[in-house]
């Protein structure tokens, strides 16, 4: 080990005191405001941490698993060239039939039972918000900059988490859609298929809480409970459960 | 006893800060870096269970977010540079960090300095994080912080010397 001298210490030890923020001291915390319009900024700020590795982790299998396919792939059409030259030469036979036999027949769509027809009641204030869509890649920004400058390096890192984002909100804007048109099953539907692929998702504070105005709007209360109940269990801090203080579940 | 969001912010807000500044992210954009940081620290802390030290748990927030950023800085035009005190030696009333010339010397040896060994010496000569906790957020084992410890002092040592006697100069 290196050890540092006397007056190497004495400088280290002096910058542990003061070597900090210009201010000298934390300033006061963000108010939840600016926690939200800074999430709304950069909502990549919301993604678990994490995400960042395993998607770098994702890109790497990705190439390799691409490469180990194309040469498999190559490979199998060399096989089958081979193969078929092989058949050819011997006796020729169609065998196109049997290998269509093996695919199997289109699923008949199965039918959607009839929603039940509910007056809808819940105030559209005490809808969550949903973030905001990605703006124009050239358009002037909240803040002034243009939106170019939010642009990750290359496309391809950022298309995964971003679309998987864009999914996440088109099924929360299409439950807060059906929930304002008073149709809660099919905004719960909606919920749903979200929690489902995304249980958990940037969105599921979002998700709950729809999921307990819609609960209160079937009039299943005990069930809006649980659902709040949990909603404060895992996020304790969330601003959603203010929105919520007025609901059936309160 | 679970953590509050003012107590982390209150009491790990210069971690953080320096934290930052030992990933190499300027003074220009730190601020902003170390808000990024608390907005994930504000939605995540429910879930942190203390399974490892709130440093540690703060110091992979604080990596997740210079990697983002360090995207965004190579997507910015060639005019903004990444980091804008690099090489800047000259005494500068409105730098916000350097309040003196000691604190000038350190930022300016630290800039200089590997990413690698710059993180080990900040984690522990400054901030005195355990070897066995460093280890942990590098994923290596206590042997090679060890050795990082003494290569980044050496480093550490011969930039400052230099910075005393010629501030111009730069590590060979």
């Amino acid at each position: 080990m290196s050890d540092l001298s006397p007056e190497e210490r004495a400088f280290i030890e002096a910058a542990r005191e003061d070597w900090g923020p210009s201010d000298g001291a934390a300033p006061s915390p963000p108010s939840a405001s600016a926690i939200e319009k800074r999430l709304a900024d950069k909502p990549w700020l919301a993604l678990p941490p994490g995400s960042l590795a395993s998607e770098e982790s994702r890109k790497g299998f990705g190439r390799l698993f691409g490469a180990t396919a194309s040469a498999i792939g190559i490979c199998a059409i060399a096989l089958v060239t081979v193969v078929t030259v092989q058949r050819s030469e011997r006796a020729p036979a169609p065998a196109v039939e049997s290998q269509l036999s093996l695919a199997a027949p289109p699923a008949a769509p199965v039918p959607e039972p009839p929603m039940p027809h509910v007056l809808p009641s819940v105030a559209v204030d005490a809808l969550p918000d949903v973030p905001p869509t990605v703006r124009p890649a050239d358009g002037p920004s909240r803040d002034g900059k243009k939106a170019r400058d939010r642009r990750p390096v290359s496309d391809a890192p950022e298309i995964a988490p971003r679309d998987l984002l864009g999914e996440e909100i088109a099924l929360i804007r299409a439950a807060q859609g059906e929930l304002r048109a008073g149709t809660p099953d099919r905004a719960l539907a909606s919920l749903s298929v979200h929690a489902s692929r995304f249980r958990d998702g940037v969105l599921r504070d979002e998700r709950m809480t729809l999921q307990v105005l819609a609960l209160c709007e079937r009039g299943d209360v005990d069930a809006a409970r649980a659902v709040k109940s949990e909603l404060e269990r895992s996020s304790p801090s969330s601003s959603h459960l203010q929105r919520l203080a007025s609901s059936c579940a309160r | 006893m679970p953590l509050t969001f003012e107590q982390v912010y209150a009491e790990h807000y210069r971690f953080v800060w320096r934290t930052l500044k030992a990933f190499g992210l300027p003074s220009a954009v730190v601020e902003d870096a170390v808000q990024d940081v608390f907005v994930v620290v504000h939605r995540r802390l429910p879930d942190f269970e203390g399974r490892s030290s709130i440093r540690t748990w703060l110091f992979r927030i604080s990596r997740w977010v210079v990697t983002y950023e360090r995207r965004r800085a190579r997507s910015r035009p060639a005019h903004e540079p990444i980091d804008d005190d690099v090489g800047d030696a000259a005494p500068d009333p409105y730098e916000r960090v350097a309040r003196n010339e000691g604190l000038r010397a350190l930022e300016r040896v630290l800039l200089r300095m590997d990413e690698e060994k710059r993180l080990v010496f900040v984690l522990m000569d400054i901030e005195e994080m355990r070897a066995h906790e460093v280890a942990e957020l590098f994923e290596i084992n206590v042997n090679t912080v060890y050795s990082r410890l003494r290569l980044a002092r050496e480093q550490f040592r011969r930039l400052l010397e230099s910075t005393n006697t010629s501030p111009e100069r730069t590590e060979p």
